[in-house]
């Protein structure tokens, strides 16, 4: 059988969880200062591309922020299930002996 | 005549330096706009010509490409040089921030972790930032470049005489051409002008002892030369002007059409997964359905003590995975939403634990088809097409490639064994360590 034993570390797992979320906060989104008529009289037809254009990399910025924040949260989820599953079984350990 | 200074102007450049608007760059061309604007009036002189009007087929024209901030387009280039430092510094730290993690997590859950945050690379995204902000920045240099042209050959244009006349000369003959004879005196100098510039007249010599009719040998006169020596040359002149307008107007058209063509060209990577059995669970590990709070260690309701185990597919290949309830007794369908909800990194917690073995329906109930994951991952690299319905960023999965986060496998796993299911915990310390090989009770 494949070895599937872990090891994990609760306070290092909330502290990348911590250091995830300061990294997604330095994440800056883009607001663009052009307007339509900064295109000129003959060419505000291309204000509508530009503007979009910006709308996504801002959308596209914000989900890396959201991922890694989102990671973080996962992996100290992750550190509490572990948390909750070891006194469960130390719980189930002393009901056995009980018995 | 004194020459506009256009090759003193400078360029747009970061920081406010250089010219700030196009404005500023075609007010260069005042002279040549005024030229054009007065000399219109002679050319309207003429009968049955399609009129030229100095605002709006002259000055309205040129002001085609007016109103370009240059400023406000290098401000955005400055964002997005920010935004991609930032990006960059965000993303080394997050790396550190994982390679400390990956330091003290180990085991299958951690592994795949591993495998989902090593996903989370936003190389394009930064490309695209950088890109985006050097193509500004140049596309402001070539719109200046067109303009500066423009200006620069337009000025080439205006002339202090057309077909010999100047200005005011022009305005005399047009005056005489729409009939309104001067004094003898004027008309007779008119004529030596008209017979230097029309030769084969002789209007002078005629009109110097003239009589009155031949008032209307000198309009014939005038309107011979307006038509012949002045339009010929004005027209040019104009038209020329009129190419350099729609030349200069194409050639900016064409420039913030790659630039938008850039911008636009850019969607984040996206994948759209529909693995109705080949779903990897969520790190490795089995899933739960989080929804039932009753499956929860702890919970009241749970009466039995929940199994907790570690995945039973050997991690080299295709993990199992389990969604289902306490309460849930259902085989497949009811875990569908979840396997979608937890898609996502919120749900990498849940997946710790499995629900115990008598939870479980039979063995061969056991696989919970997800009806298919959907994700749609902005950063990572996929091919297919996302759908319409999933064109936001809204709950992107990193996972969404690896095949969703908490996507529940067909794969059907056999029921969770007591005894070989059950972890040793050793936790000490927040340290929690265990192996589905181990027996329960800490014997190894």
């Amino acid at each position: 059988m494949a070895d599937t034993s872990h090891r994990a570390d609760a306070g290092a797992m909330r502290a990348a969880r911590g250091a995830l979320e300061g990294a997604a906060a330095g994440v800056t989104e883009v607001a663009s200062h052009v307007g339509v008529a900064d295109f000129g009289r003959g060419h505000g037809a291309a204000f509508a591309a530009y503007s979009q254009g910006f709308e996504v990399l801002s959308e596209a910025l914000r989900a890396y922020a959201g991922q890694l924040t989102e990671f973080g949260g996962a992996v100290e989820a992750a550190a509490g299930r572990y948390g909750s599953v070891d006194e469960e079984h130390a719980d189930r350990m002393r009901r056995t002996g009980d018995r | 005549m004194t020459e506009p200074d256009v090759d003193a102007l400078r360029g747009p450049e970061a920081g406010g330096a250089g010219v700030g608007t196009s404005d500023e760059v075609l007010a260069l061309a005042a002279p040549a706009l005024d030229f054009f604007a007065q000399w219109a009036e002679i050319w309207n002189a003429r009968a049955g010509v399609s009129p030229i009007d100095g605002e709006q087929d002259v000055r309205e024209r040129f002001a085609a490409n007016a109103g370009i901030g240059f400023r406000k387009f290098l401000a955005d280039a400055d964002a997005l040089t920010h935004a991609h430092d930032a990006l960059g510094e965000a993303r080394a730290d997050a790396d550190g921030a994982a390679n400390d993690l990956f330091r003290e997590w180990e085991g299958p859950a951690a592994a795949t972790a591993k495998e989902s945050f090593d996903r989370l690379r936003p190389d394009d995204l930064a490309d695209q930032l950088d890109g985006a902000a050097q193509l500004i920045g140049e596309t402001m240099t070539h719109v200046f470049t067109v303009l500066k042209s423009e200006v620069d050959e337009v000025l080439k244009l205006r002339a202090d005489t057309v077909a010999g006349a100047p200005l005011d000369v022009a305005q005399r003959v047009a005056r005489v051409a729409q009939d309104e004879v001067p004094s003898h005196d004027e008309l007779l100098e008119l004529a030596r002008w008209l017979d230097g510039a029309a030769p084969g007249n002789e209007l002078h010599d005629r009109l110097r002892d003239c009589e009155p009719s031949d008032h209307d040998y000198a309009v014939r006169a005038a309107k011979q030369w307006l038509d012949g020596p002045f339009a010929t040359e004005f027209s040019g002149r104009y038209a020329a002007f009129c190419d350099l307008c729609s030349t200069a107007t194409s050639a900016i058209d064409e420039q913030f059409q790659a630039l938008t063509g850039f911008l636009s060209g850019f969607s984040p990577d996206r994948t759209a997964t529909t693995h109705s059995s080949v779903d990897t669970p969520a790190l490795g590990l089995p899933m739960v359905d989080i929804a039932d709070p009753s499956v929860r260690p702890g919970h009241p309701a749970d009466q039995e003590p929940v199994a907790v185990s570690a995945p039973v597919a050997d991690p080299g290949s295709q993990p199992a995975a389990v969604s289902a309830s306490a309460a849930d007794s259902g085989p497949a369908t009811s875990a569908t939403d979840d396997a979608t909800s937890a898609s996502s990194f919120s749900d990498i917690g849940t997946h710790v634990i499995d629900p115990a073995p008598e939870h479980h329906p039979a063995d061969n109930e056991l696989g919970t088809a997800p009806g298919g994951d959907l994700t749609f991952d902005p950063l990572g690299t996929g091919s297919e097409q996302m759908p319409d319905a999933m064109s936001g960023f809204g709950g992107m999965g990193a996972f969404g490639a690896m095949g969703g986060l908490g996507a529940a496998p067909d794969q059907q796993r056999p029921a969770a064994r007591p005894g070989l299911d059950v972890f040793d915990t050793r936790g000490s310390g927040g340290r929690i360590s265990g192996s589905i090989d181990d027996p329960p009770g800490g014997g190894r």
